[in-house]
């Protein structure tokens, strides 16, 4: 803690108790300092984690569909459009993971608690931001995924005989 | 609007049994309202907090409860501990 000047003018308090930190408190304490901390690579981790769940998403998702369609199935011109989509939406959501884990440049000093604090909420806003948009993304490329792959078990039958 | 500072007094720290004194940060939030009658007899009230405090000379934490009075036109948001002010043996 730095030392301050104490004005005039400052009302004085007087603690009604004083004691070691309680149990009970320590436990918050050391669970609120491990938030602060952790919470700057807990938005790193779910972007890394992230982009490389989205790219193995496609390869997925193409498994799936030819799992799905028949053998001699021939893909017309509109079809590759609509069956490409969830793919095109899981690799825009990995780019959108892989922005979002991009390292930024900034400059702080240990010495003014307030810097820190401000390039500290600066990085959890951006990450927020990017890990937002990439899985609103990608849970949409999932959604139309599911969907055209239930489709095409419908219209081939997939699974009937 | 910035928060108000007010000064904590510590006679006796828990761990080293000198006096200390913190400074506070007090985030009120100022309503503004029509006065009315009963307005003008309102009793303040008091509001708890407990806060940790780090000994400037054992380097050791405790807490503290304090009460600060707020009204229904002065409500009080957060109290934060900004640092230490003085204590005995900086004093002497």
């Amino acid at each position: 803690m730095t030392n301050k000047k104490i004005k005039d003018n400052e009302p004085i308090v007087h603690p009604a108790e004083v004691s070691d930190v309680s149990p009970h408190n320590r436990a918050l304490y050391e669970a609120g300092k491990s938030l602060l901390v952790e919470s700057i690579s807990t938005g790193r981790e779910f972007c890394k984690f992230m982009t490389g769940t989205a790219m193995g998403a496609i390869p997925v998702y193409f498994a799936l569909l030819k799992f799905v369609l028949p053998k001699d199935y021939v893909l017309r011109s509109q079809d590759e459009f609509y069956f490409l989509t969830p793919a095109v939406l899981f690799l825009a959501s990995s780019v959108i993971f892989a922005v979002g884990y991009f390292p930024t440049k900034g400059s702080l000093s240990l010495d003014l608690p307030a810097e820190i604090e401000r390039e500290r909420s600066a990085a959890i806003t951006r990450r927020m931001r990017y890990s937002a948009w990439g899985f609103s993304i990608f849970y949409i490329g999932i959604a139309i995924g599911v969907w055209i792959t239930l489709r095409a078990l419908g219209s081939f039958g997939g699974l009937t005989k | 609007m910035s928060p108000r500072s007010e000064c904590i007094a510590i006679d006796s720290c828990p761990k080293c049994q000198g006096r200390h004194r913190y400074k506070l940060a007090v985030d009120r939030s100022i309503v503004i309202k029509w006065l009315t009658a009963s307005d003008m007899y309102e009793r303040a009230r008091q509001v708890r907090f407990v806060r940790l405090f780090t000994c400037p000379v054992k380097k050791e934490d405790y807490q503290a409860t304090f009460y600060l009075s707020d009204t229904s036109s002065d409500r009080i948001k957060d109290v934060r501990v900004v640092g230490i002010v003085s204590s005995d043996e900086q004093e002497d």
